[in-house]
């Protein structure tokens, strides 16, 4: 292992040594009037093909020529064009700021946006465009990345009113999300019908399917990088939002005019304001809400050093008076100092501070007690960006993180039923090292390669119990604190390849290896607020995937449309499933009810985009198999996942009338989950009780929804500028089942029936004002 | 403890209703058979009487709620302390032995021959723990001033590990649910546990006659129970655990089960 290592920095060390008499130029690309850097902005040089390059997320970007004198040239997607000609004689500078372009309406030509899909040998990857995004119809208004995320191909939502998505056949726990860099574990409010990004807040959304690149880890099957508004460092701005059930409110400004900004975005609902209004008391006694809360700041005290601040407060607060309540909370804080060393070397350095919490609290007379869960970490990371020469771009870095775990506690008082419980808490470090390169290897391969290499360690204090597959106990051992108890060290190389077949097609390839060293522990088929994470352990071994990829990309009309399609197959070693009647709140021996198999997952996803234009949009399909094999399950023998989805389709379209009105509409079908029906029922304690063959042998019927939208741009003033939108959930009333019942009939006696419940049979209207200043 | 789980899903559905006017209706679906496998049911009591072993078959889910009983089987139950018992067929497919009463911490043996297959398995009586009461509170949530939630309380023995089953009649009629809990939280507490009647059809009100009997099962009949009510009704979102047949201790496996347990009957008059 350790060879691997050394050959890695013997090969970089080569590499610096070979570096080529050239210079650099390098700087930061940012809006004009709001002063955001523009990530994926395209820098190239006239005249030299294949000479561009495009701004990393932080909007910087570096640029390898031979001294002498070039013509620059600038552009971003909706933004005009900049061009500078300069003498570039030694390690240069260059900020450059772009203007919006005036009128969006007339049809935006462009030469190529963010990561150009032809000549970037990374795949797997979706790059959301967030003015698209927020014009896609959603449930209530409330726009939401992850509900849009769902919409392309290879990524499926976990159901209607679940904010989960599945990967690739991956599980919802496998997805990284990261937000400004810090890991978000959960990420749905109410139960699940919305996501707690609120798009008021976000600037940049990427989802790594495959060919994950060696600076993210830690995840099986997707990334989803997450990136915040820096705020207007330019002017202030105040804008808004109310909703039917949410309304937002953003205030973004300079700190000081051109040096730093801040962005503050906070966001509410208040359906509990109409359970007041209802006559069933049991309503009326309910509280329901959650809110959000985004920070950010920035402080640039030159052009080599500037420091950011993120932040993010969510709770859900749900409860029936007297009787229970439960809230959850995620907390996120990351400090990032970013530092240019030359043209060429690109540091950012953070802290980063994360948790998760759930509280339980049961109220009923003589069942009092309270529960709570949390699972905290604290980061520190290293990245660095190292351009050699015009051919080789490195990333490398480091980071380590340390994992606290506190399962459940419970407190309770005298007269209840329960005991004070504690489960000692777990810790762990999780660290990383990567290199990666890339290389342009001739005018047509374009290479990324990397590695990655992940420890953890998890250690004391607590008592660690091994456990034998029927769950009896093997051996117990206390340990001290810090005391190591078990460590896995994992060798995760990334390797992705485009080959330009001409200047509007290329095929790729990709290997990449993850690992996973968190796992949550779910009893239901869908993630709920009081799941259970834990780490790996000497029972639970690091979750392992590899997946390969290979596909074709093309671009039509100079890039107005975007065509690929990708074959990947995936394979999953150490997945966990539960045995029955296991148990997880509070149970610290909960690694005795656990089980161990591996899974595979396939498919043959389709894209075509429209990137702009008077009517653009997206039509998706996915054609997949998603299979689990556990030894206690089916006799052993692969089965559908619940998640199986064999089609997959989605088509977006949003079309902009004129100045003021622009219409969106997003159509899905999707086979139906792969689901376990009785094959027969007998009677036990006077019980119907049904019995069952195999696991998932079954499908809900397909799901397939039409929604709507409309915005309406006020009328222009000089200080303020107003907005309406207005969407239709599922138009046609379409019956999506979510979930089918067995009981015995009320109709007609001594016999039984299955029923299906839909969540949203009717059409349901919703209407925003959106406002700005 | 499940309660804790369950507990939340009122919640959600209430949300759901609210926004949605979530809908159900009856469907008919292709289901696959699998049928006219035997079914064992076989309970061990401390209560002097003829015990009762039914040995029965699933049907298809189409079909009526009528199981075709196996008969011409051989069955018996012998104990740890050397006893053994006898069951004759008393009726097609059900099985009965002479009076006698099972004891606490015996470990019985089952043996059903049929259709020339054996069947074993076994049960430890657990030590008996009386119902110290049946209760009615006022129920928070409801339009009725009348309507009760019925709860049991027992003192659960401190430092032994004891699992509890549950059955709650109404006027006479058995409310199907299974319900159980388990002292993994509540050891050696005066304990409550509340039913929860997931059909809201069925309202427990003042004036109605209630009984609860409690049974203290073993650590594999509880597993099995448990199981089984994990997989009722609704379970919550996404549709709660996927279902399964519960692990029987019948071996090999059948469905049903073999349990020695105590039990304890309580009636009250709601007030």
């Amino acid at each position: 292992m350790h060879k691997y290592i050394i050959l890695s920095f013997l090969l970089f060390a080569a590499l610096l040594s070979q570096a080529q008499k050239k210079v650099s130029i390098s700087g930061t690309v940012t809006g004009i009037n709001s002063g955001e850097t523009l990530i994926g902005a395209s820098v190239r040089v006239a005249g030299i093909k294949n000479s561009g390059t495009i701004t990393n997320s932080y909007g910087f970007y570096s640029l390898s020529v031979v001294p002498g004198e070039y013509t620059f040239i600038f552009s971003y997607v909706g933004y005009e064009e900049v061009t500078k000609r300069i003498k570039v004689l030694r390690d240069t500078t260059l900020g450059v700021a772009l203007a919006i372009k005036t009128n969006l309406s007339e049809v935006v030509v462009h030469a190529s946006t963010q990561k150009d899909i032809v000549s970037s040998p990374q795949m797997g990857l979706i790059q959301m465009d967030m003015k698209q995004a927020n014009m896609v119809p959603v449930i209530m208004g409330e726009r939401d990345v992850l509900k849009t995320i769902s919409l392309m191909p290879g990524v499926k939502s976990a159901g209607e009113g679940n904010a989960g998505f599945y990967v690739r056949g991956g599980a919802s726990d496998q997805n990284l999300i990261l937000l400004d860099g810090a890991p978000i574990y959960n990420a749905a409010h109410l139960f699940g019908f919305f996501s707690v990004f609120n798009s008021d807040a976000i600037k940049d959304v990427s989802l790594y399917k495959g060919g994950m690149p060696a600076q993210y880890g830690g995840r099986l099957s997707s990334v989803l990088d997450i990136k915040m508004n820096d705020g207007n460092n330019q002017k202030t701005t105040l804008e808004g939002g109310l909703g039917l059930i949410a309304s937002r409110l953003k205030l973004e400004g300079p700190i000081v005019k051109n040096k730093g900004s801040f962005m503050l975005s906070g966001r509410r609902t208040y359906a509990d304001l109409f359970l007041k209004l209802s006559s069933d008391t049991a309503v009326k006694k309910s509280s329901l809400y959650f809110y959000d809360l985004n920070v950010k700041a920035n402080y640039k005290f030159n052009d080599k050093n500037g420091i950011y601040f993120s932040g993010y407060y969510g709770k859900d607060q749900m409860g029936v008076r007297d009787l229970f309540s439960l809230h959850w909370s995620n907390v996120a804080g990351t400090f990032r100092y970013n530092h240019i060393f030359n043209s060429r070397l690109f540091s950012n350095t953070y802290f980063i501070y994360n948790n998760y919490n759930y509280t339980v609290e049961q109220l009923k007379n003589g069942n009092e007690f309270n529960l709570t869960s949390k699972i905290e970490d604290l980061s520190f990371k290293q990245d660095l960006e190292y351009k050699l020469n015009s051919s080789h771009s490195f990333k490398l870095g480091a980071s380590v993180i340390h994992h606290k775990i506190a399962p459940g506690d419970i407190s309770s008082t005298d007269s209840s039923s329960f005991n004070d419980q504690h489960v000692q808490r777990r810790y762990g470090f999780e660290t990383a090292a990567y290199l990666s390169d890339h290389w342009k290897a001739t005018d047509r391969l374009n290479v990324l390669a990397g590695i990655r290499l992940s420890d953890m360690f998890i250690v004391g204090p607590g008592t660690f119990t091994k456990y034998n597959p029927d769950g009896s106990t093997i051996s117990s051992k206390d340990y001290t604190s810090g005391q190591l108890v078990k460590s896995y060290l994992n060798l995760e190389p990334r390797l992705s390849a485009s080959y330009r077949l001409n200047d509007f097609s290329s095929i790729k390839l990709s290997y990449n290896r993850n690992t996973q060293n968190i796992h949550l522990l779910s009893n239901s088929t869908s993630s709920s607020p009081n799941d259970l994470y834990v780490m790996s352990s000497e029972n639970i071994q690091p979750e392992i995937a590899d997946q390969i990829s290979t596909g074709y990309f093309r671009k039509f009309k100079n890039g107005q449309f975007e065509f690929s399609a990708e074959l990947y197959y995936k394979w999953l070693q150490n997945q966990i499933d539960y045995k029955d009647g296991a148990e997880f709140i509070a149970n610290k021996e909960v690694e005795s009810q656990l089980t161990y198999g591996d899974g595979r997952a396939y498919g043959l996803e389709l894209f075509l985009k429209k990137k702009y234009g008077r009517l653009n949009g997206w039509i998706g399909y996915t054609l997949s198999r998603t299979e689990r094999s556990f030894a206690a399950i089916n006799h052993g023998k692969y089965y559908p996942a619940r998640q199986d989805r064999t089609h997959d389709l989605s088509i977006v379209g949003i079309y902009k009338l004129n100045k003021r009105w622009s219409f969106s509409a997003s159509f899905i079908y999707g086979t139906g989950n792969a689901v376990s029906y009785p094959t027969g029922k007998y009677s036990i304690g006077g019980n119907t009780t049904y019995s069952y063959s195999e696991r998932n042998g079954y499908r809900l019927p397909a799901t397939n929804r039409l929604d709507i939208g409309a915005t309406l741009e006020g009328k222009k003033h000089k200080n303020y500028q107003t907005s309406w939108t207005f969407s239709i959930y599922n138009v046609y009333a379409s019956h999506d089942p979510y979930i089918i019942t067995f009981r015995d009939s009320k109709t007609k006696p001594n016999t039984t029936e299955a029923v299906e419940t839909s969540l949203f049979p009717v059409p349901i209207p919703s209407i925003t004002w959106n406002f700005k200043f | 403890m499940n309660n804790k789980k369950t507990n939340i899903y009122p919640v959600l559905i209430l949300l759901i209703v609210l926004m949605s006017g979530a809908c159900e209706r009856v469907v008919d679906l292709n289901l696959r058979d699998d049928v006219g496998k035997l079914v064992i049911e076989a309970n061990i009591t401390n209560k002097n009487e003829a015990q009762v072993i039914y040995l029965t078959q699933n049907v298809s889910f189409s079909q009526p709620n009528e199981y075709p009983p196996v008969s011409g089987a051989e069955v018996s139950v012998r104990s740890n302390n050397g006893k053994s018992y006898l069951f004759k067929e008393s009726r097609p497919g059900v099985y009965t032995s002479d009076s006698f009463a099972g004891i606490a911490g015996e470990i019985y043996y089952l043996t059903v021959i049929s259709d020339g297959k054996t069947y074993q398995a076994s049960s430890q009586m657990p030590g008996f723990i009386p119902i110290d009461s049946v209760l009615a509170q006022k129920k928070e949530i409801s339009d009725d001033e009348n309507e009760r939630r019925i709860a049991i309380k027992f003192k659960d023995p401190i430092n032994i590990q004891n699992q509890y089953r549950f059955l709650l009649h109404v006027n006479d009629t058995l409310i199907k649910q299974v319900y159980t809990t388990s002292d993994r939280l509540t050891d050696g507490r005066e304990v409550t546990y509340y039913f929860q009647i997931n059909d809201d059809d069925i309202k427990v009100k003042v004036g109605d006659s209630v009984r609860v009997e409690m049974q203290c099962v073993d650590l594999p009949i509880y597993t099995y129970w448990f199981t089984l009510e994990s997989s009722e009704g609704s379970g919550g979102p996404g549709g709660g655990v996927t279902p399964s047949n519960p692990p029987t201790n019948i071996m090999p496996t059948v469905l049903g089960y073999f349990s020695a347990h105590t039990t304890e009957t309580q009636n009250i008059e709601v007030q």
